[in-house]
């Protein structure tokens, strides 16, 4: 059988499985050792919403023991596939899909003879470059499509990469996040990407204002994501500090929860940022802020319907419904494109074979 | 039908004392469907307190106590006794109730029906209204108290600085268990809620700045103990005080004590 013939072959396979969604959709994921991330979150909801449209998504991981989320997500995302690199079985076929998270760049030089259809997934724009070789963009290795979660990151990507395709698929905040019925306690949620920050603004807070060291810090690490939800709703405020945040899935957690934020602006302004909480540009006033904020609250002061309106409308957008509609319409299209151009080629062949 | 009796008890009335009055009331004046007022004080005081105008609104009954003992517990137990509410709660005649303590204590009452007292977080300030510190909030602070934000017997014995003054107690529970014992001096409040814990009462701290509590007032109560020659207590006798309420509480009514002088 003569190359023409096979590739023949190979395409007219590749596209009885895409009308069949049997393409498989993979989604590289490192293992965070049992650790709640919502990057990872993210990625799994993705994959989830596609499997419950009868895709065939399927987790990709590098080594053959992985934790998997069971342990901080709970038995939701049981459905999904988990494959391994290292088992050697994994075949990337034209008709399939690997979105690769921004950590995973270094692997795109392995992937540039895969015909698949390749997407970045960018949800830390800061690490866009971190492991990518100098100086090299993604299309060198044949990748030009990208998913990200917010304008400025979309933004930001296409001034470096003006040649890719850029889709925004935002995170949603799912509905374990509501107001609590009970009685708010004096807790502080805190949420600082660096642990040396943590320690400062606790030790700040309770030397510059001492008659409140009976306030409790609830460190918002280590925890289910129920767990987690459930802390969060119960607190009177929450602290956010994270530069190098892209999305900013906390405060909105927080929002939803009808927990006001005290938080520093990240060097990359969220979509969503406007007079929802309290926020400042200037790491040095957190603490002002938030024991200001804390003294109203021991001496009554509520959140007006005003800040929780401004707080419900910055968290509307990111719902589960809406983001499931997004993902599926990008793959759906990503898919059928493909699907399109197996043909042409299919079609083209047979011509030449004429 | 009011709910809560707010016990408010007089021991004198001078000029002052009208205004501090007037202020102390006005600062439950917007809690009128909620509450009323009891004030308890010497008959002898009966002409002046009827000509002081207080409130249009509260529901006001004025109890006088027509025995010689007109001091500061015995007038609140006179109250308590008359008290047909279901909670009751103490307002000296120099502070006053926060804008937040009704709807906070309403919050918590509703949400945690097994608790019998609750205490406000008190902002203690001086006569010049500065804040100084604040009182109850210390069972909030992690790892304080077996449960986060109770107060318990065990805490009790370590630590004496609770403020029962504004608090919303539960009348049956201390009509059950003794009211205070007016022979205590300076730790009588302590020896209530040792007797109360030791009991099963379960006590929390609301976390709400809802009551206002000036300290050291010239001729009040802690000031005299502190100042005047006559009732100023030495460290000898306060640390007997604190003893005496640690051993009293056991027991449901008062005893013979004395301090006796070394």
């Amino acid at each position: 059988m003569d190359n023409k013939q096979a590739n023949i072959e190979l395409f007219e396979s590749a596209i009885d499985r895409l009308e069949k969604k049997e393409s498989v959709i993979y989604f590289l994921v490192y293992d965070t050792k049992g650790n709640a991330r919502a990057a990872i979150k993210h990625i799994y909801d993705m994959a989830l919403a596609l499997k419950e449209k009868g895709y065939n998504a399927q987790i990709l991981v590098e080594e053959k023991k992985y934790d998997g989320v069971k342990s901080w997500l709970g038995d939701i995302y049981d459905s999904l596939p988990i494959v391994s690199i290292k088992d050697g079985k994994t075949l990337i076929n034209i008709d399939d899909i690997i979105v690769v998270p921004e950590q995973y760049s270094n692997i795109l030089p392995q992937l540039s003879n895969i015909k698949s259809i390749k997407i970045m997934l960018v949800q830390q724009k800061e690490y866009m470059f971190e492991t990518l070789a100098i100086g090299s963009r993604w299309s060198d290795f044949g990748c030009t499509k990208c998913i990200t979660t917010t304008d400025a990151a979309k933004e930001y990507i296409l001034d470096y990469f003006p040649e890719s395709t850029v889709y925004l698929i935002p995170p949603y905040i799912g509905n374990n996040f509501v107001p609590t019925e009970d009685p708010i306690k004096p807790f502080i949620a805190i949420s600082c990407r660096d642990r040396v920050q943590h320690r400062k603004i606790i030790s700040e807070f309770y030397i510059k204002f001492p008659q409140l060291r009976w306030i409790t810090f609830r460190d918002m690490v280590q925890m289910s994501y129920m767990e987690f939800s459930d802390v969060l709703k119960e607190c009177m405020v929450s602290i956010w500090i994270d530069d190098e945040s892209t999305f900013g899935t906390f405060p909105l957690e927080s929002m939803k929860c009808d927990v006001p934020v005290v938080g520093k602006i990240p060097d990359t302004e969220p979509d969503w940022l406007s007079e929802n909480g309290l926020w400042t540009y200037n790491g040095n006033k957190i603490v002002e802020l938030l024991g200001a904020y804390v003294l109203a609250w021991v001496d009554g002061v509520i959140l007006t319907d005003e800040v929780k309106e401004k707080m419900k409308s910055a968290v509307l957008p990111y719902n589960k419904e809406y983001h499931n509609e997004r993902t599926l319409s990008i793959f759906e299209s990503l898919l059928s494109q493909r699907n399109e151009t197996i043909k042409n080629s299919l079609e083209k062949l047979k011509t030449e074979i004429k | 039908m009011k709910k809560i009796t707010i016990i408010l008890p007089i021991h004198k009335l001078e000029d002052d004392d009208q205004m501090m009055l007037k202020n102390a009331v006005y600062s439950i004046n917007d809690f009128h469907n909620d509450v009323k007022l009891m004030i308890v004080c010497p008959e002898s005081l009966n002409t002046k307190i009827e000509s002081v105008k207080l409130s249009n609104k509260l529901e006001t009954k004025i109890l006088y106590n027509k025995t010689h003992k007109t001091d500061f517990a015995s007038q609140i137990n006179m109250g308590i006794k008359d008290c047909d509410t279901e909670w009751f709660s103490i307002l000296e005649i120099d502070d006053e109730y926060k804008p937040i303590w009704l709807s906070s204590m309403n919050e918590y009452m509703n949400r945690f029906t097994d608790v019998n007292i609750f205490l406000p977080i008190v902002k203690d300030v001086n006569v010049e209204g500065k804040f100084l510190n604040f009182a109850n909030e210390s069972v909030w602070a992690y790892g304080f108290s077996k449960k986060q934000g109770y107060l318990d017997n065990e805490i009790l014995l370590e630590f004496q600085n609770y403020q029962t003054s504004g608090g919303l107690f539960k009348t049956e529970v201390v009509k059950e268990n003794g009211l205070f014992k007016d022979n205590i001096k300076l730790t009588f409040t302590y020896e209530f809620l040792l007797r109360l814990t030791l009991n099963g009462a379960i006590i929390m701290t609301v976390p709400r700045s809802g009551y206002q509590h000036v300290q050291f007032r010239e001729n009040s109560l802690f000031w005299q103990y502190k100042h005047d020659e006559k009732e100023v207590l030495s460290e000898d006798e306060v640390k007997f005080w604190v003893d005496t309420a640690k051993k009293e509480y056991f027991f449901k009514n008062k005893r013979d004590i004395k301090y006796v002088k070394e």
